[in-house]
C-alpha cells in the first residue's frame, strides 16, 4: 500500500498549522516591525480559555470558538495599547525583547492558572482514517489542511477588499507617507496586533487536538512558524504561506523516507541554506537601504 | 581627579579613582571570603553565576557591542560542554579539553558568522535561533556522547588535586572567569571593541573610517562562541550531568534577557544581569511557573522604564550625582 497520500495529508495538516503561525507573525512584521515572541504564548491562553469552557462550562464549540477568538482580538489589542504603545521608542532589538518577556510572563501565567498537565483536548469531528485511494487518511488531519486554507482565504480577502486591510496595507509598505496622507497608523496597527492575536489563537486551536494542551505546546509550532517566515521572506505574506507548507510536506516526507531523527532539526538545516542564498527569503524584497 | 577627562588615557584607563580600586580590592576580598562564610548550595549557586557570567559577557560582546543578536547561545554552551566533558571521559587532560572547547566553539561561531554577515534583523535571530535548536537535537542524536541519555562528567584534576568539593571548583571557575572578563575589558578599550561599537552605531560610517565591517563582525561570532564554549567546559562539571534538553531555547532567551536586564553594551551590566537571573532562579528555586512570570514581568517593566538595564540606570544616577548642584 502506498502511503504518499498519507504524507502528503499529514504534510499538509502540519504545514497549515505553521502557515497560520508564520502569517500571524509575518503581518505583525510588516505593519510593526516586531518579531513577535509571544505568538505562541497567546495562543495558548486562548485554547486554555477554550478548554474551560468546553470541560467546565460546557458550552458548545460554535459559542467556544466565538468566545474564543473574541477573547484573542481583545488581548491584542489590551497588549498594543498596554505595552507596545507606550515604548514606541523602542529599537527593533528593544520591541523584540519587549515580546520574549510578555512571552515569558504569559507562558508563567498560563502555568500557574491552568497547571502545567497534559489536557487532551476534544476534537471538533472524531479522528478516524479515512479510507481515500487505498490509503488511510486522518479525518483530523484533513480538517485541519481544509481549515486552513479557508482561514488563509479570509485573510486574502479582508487584507485585499476591505477598507481596513487598505489601510493595513498602507502602513505596511511606508509608515511615514501613510501618516502624511492621513491615515490612521495608530489603529491599523490595533487592528493589526488584533487580527495576528485572532491567527494565534486559531494556530493553536487547530493544533491542540493534534497534541496535548500543556504551556509549553506552542514552542515547535512557532519555532517552525518563525522558520517558515523567514523562508518565505519576513515581509511577504504569500512567503509566509509557501512556506509553511514547504516545510511541513518537506518535514514529514523527509521523517518517513530519509530519517526520523532529523526530522525536527531538518528545518533549521533549510533555513541556513536558504538564508546563505537568499538573505530575505523566497518572496520576501531586500530593503534598500539610503544614505 | 578632575571631574572631567583631559587626557585621552583617562579615558583608556579601567580603573580610574582611588575609591574603585578600594571597591575593587573590596569585592575580590569577598569573593575570595565567600565559601568560607556560605553553605554549600550558596557556594555552587555562585560558581553557577560565574560561568552564566561568561555567557552573559560574551553575548554582550556580541549583541551589546557588534549589535548582532543571538538566540542560539545554549547552543555555543552545548557544544563546549560536550567537547570537554567527551575529551576528559576518553582522558584528555582539563585544560586541553578546556582549549579544545574553545576552539570547537570558535569554528563554530566563524560557521555561523559567516552568513550572519548577510542576515540582518529579524534573519539573524532566527537563524541564530535555529542554530540553538539543531545542535540540540544533534546531540539528542548522537550516540557517541550519549544522545538524549546525556554525559556524565567527572570534576577536573590538576596537578594530583581533583576538585570533588564545590568549594576548590568556585575557586577554579573564579580565576578563570575573572581572566575572561578582564580580557574583555581590555577588548571593549581597544581598537577593536571601538571598531565594535562603531559597527553597531553606524555600520556605512564605520567602514568609511576604515573599520573592515565583515571581519570585525565575524571575529565578534568568533570570539564571543569561543568564549560561551569555555563557559560551557566549566559548566560540565558543575552540573555534573549534562543532557541536551537542558540547552533549550529558554536557556538561550535567558542568556540574551542577562545582557538586556543588566544593560545592553556594557560588560558590568551582563555581569549584573547574570546575577539577577540567577538570583531570581534560586529565589523562586522548584516554582518554574513563578520565576517565569515574575522574570518577564520584570524585562517588561524594564524595556518600558529603563531601556539602559541597572547598569545604565547606575551610571544616570552616578552622573547626577557628580554633577550635583548642576
Amino acid at each position: 500500500m502506498d502511503i504518499l497520500p498519507q504524507v502528503l495529508i499529514s504534510g499538509a495538516s502540519v504545514g497549515s498549522i505553521y502557515a497560520l503561525v508564520a502569517l500571524g507573525l509575518v503581518l505583525l512584521y510588516r505593519t510593526t516591525h516586531i518579531l513577535n515572541f509571544a505568538h505562541g504564548d497567546i495562543g495558548v491562553f486562548a485554547t486554555f480559555l477554550a478548554f474551560v469552557m468546553l470541560q467546565s462550562l460546557g458550552l458548545s464549540y460554535g459559542l467556544t470558538l466565538v468566545l474564543t477568538l473574541s477573547a484573542a482580538l481583545i488581548i491584542g489589542m489590551v497588549i498594543y495599547t498596554l505595552l507596545v504603545k507606550p515604548a514606541k521608542n523602542q529599537s527593533h532589538l528593544g520591541l523584540l525583547i519587549l515580546t520574549l518577556g510578555l512571552g515569558l510572563a504569559l507562558w508563567g501565567m498560563n502555568a500557574l492558572v491552568f497547571g502545567t498537565d497534559n489536557k487532551a483536548v476534544p476534537p471538533i469531528i472524531p479522528d478516524r482514517p479515512l479510507r481515500l485511494a487505498g490509503a488511510a487518511v486522518s479525518q483530523l488531519s484533513l480538517f485541519t489542511a481544509l481549515f486552513g486554507v479557508v482561514l488563509m482565504t479570509v485573510l486574502w480577502a479582508l487584507l485585499r477588499f476591505t477598507k481596513l486591510g487598505l489601510v493595513m496595507r498602507a502602513v505596511a509598505q511606508n509608515q511615514e507617507v501613510a501618516k502624511a496622507l492621513g491615515i490612521p497608523v495608530r489603529q491599523a496597527m490595533l487592528a493589526t496586533w488584533a487580527v495576528a492575536s485572532v491567527l494565534a489563537a486559531v494556530a493553536a486551536l487547530l493544533f491542540a487536538p493534534l497534541t496535548l494542551l500543556q504551556p509549553a505546546m506552542m514552542l515547535d509550532p512557532l519555532s517552525k512558524g518563525f522558520v517558515a517566515a523567514v523562508l518565505g521572506g519576513m515581509n511577504s505574506l504569500p512567503g509566509a504561506v509557501l512556506g509553511g507548507y514547504v516545510l511541513g510536506m518537506t518535514e514529514m516526507l523527509v521523517g518517513t523516507y530519509l530519517l526520523l531523527e532529523f526530522k525536527a532539526s531538518f528545518a533549521f538545516l533549510v533555513v541556513l541554506l536558504v538564508l546563505l542564498l537568499r538573505p530575505h527569503g523566497l518572496l520576501g524584497r531586500a530593503k534598500v537601504k539610503r544614505v | 581627579m578632575s571631574l572631567f577627562r583631559q587626557r585621552y588615557e583617562e579615558d583608556l584607563r579601567l580603573i580610574g579613582s582611588p575609591q574603585a580600586w578600594v571597591a575593587l580590592a573590596l569585592l575580590a576580598l569577598a569573593l575570595v571570603l565567600a565559601p568560607l562564610a556560605l553553605p554549600g548550595f550558596l557556594v555552587y549557586n555562585l560558581t553557577l553565576f560565574f560561568i552564566y557570567s561568561l555567557v552573559a559577557v560574551s553575548l554582550a560582546i556580541l549583541v551589546g557591542f557588534t549589535g548582532q543578536v543571538s538566540l542560539g547561545h545554549a547552543g555555543f554552551l552545548a557544544a563546549g560542554a560536550y567537547t570537554a566533558g567527551y575529551l576528559s571521559s576518553i582522558g584528555w587532560p582539563f585544560f586541553a579539553g578546556l582549549a579544545a572547547a574553545l576552539v570547537v566553539c570558535g569554528l563554530l561561531g566563524l560557521l555561523i558568522g559567516i552568513p550572519a554577515l548577510r542576515l540582518e534583523g529579524p534573519y539573524l535571530a532566527i537563524a541564530t535561533l535555529g542554530f540553538g535548536l539543531a545542535i540540540q537535537q544533534i546531540l539528542n542524536n548522537w550516540a557517541l556522547v550519549g544522545a538524549s541519555m546525556g554525559l556524565l562528567i567527572d570534576r577536573p584534576t590538576l596537578f594530583g588535586h581533583t576538585f570533588w568539593d564545590d568549594t576548590s571548583y568556585y575557586y577554579l571557575v573564579l580565576g578563570l572567569a575573572a581572566l575572561a572578563i578582564w580580557m574583555s575589558f581590555n577588548l571593549e578599550r581597544s581598537h577593536l571593541g571601538r571598531a565594535m561599537k562603531a559597527v553597531r552605531d553606524a555600520d556605512l560610517a564605520a567602514q568609511m573610517s576604515g573599520v573592515n565591517l565583515a571581519y570585525t563582525k565575524t571575529l565578534a561570532f568568533v570570539l564571543s562562541a569561543a568564549l560561551t564554549g569555555v563557559a560551557g567546559a566549566l559548566f560540565g562539571p558543575l552540573i555534573g550531568y549534562i543532557t541536551p534538553a537542558s540547552f533549550n531555547l529558554l536557556l538561550s532567551v535567558k542568556f540574551l534577557l542577562m545582557v538586556v536586564i543588566g544593560g545592553l553594551g556594557f560588560i558590568p551590566g551582563a555581569i549584573i544581569g547574570a546575577a539577577f537571573i540567577t538570583g531570581l532562579e534560586l529565589w523562586l528555586a522548584g516554582l518554574l511557573a513563578w520565576s517565569q512570570f515574575v522574570l518577564g514581568l520584570v524585562v517588561i517593566a524594564l524595556i518600558m522604564l529603563e531601556p539602559l538595564g541597572i547598569y545604565g540606570r547606575w551610571l544616570k544616577v552616578r552622573h547626577w550625582w557628580k554633577m550635583w548642584p548642576l
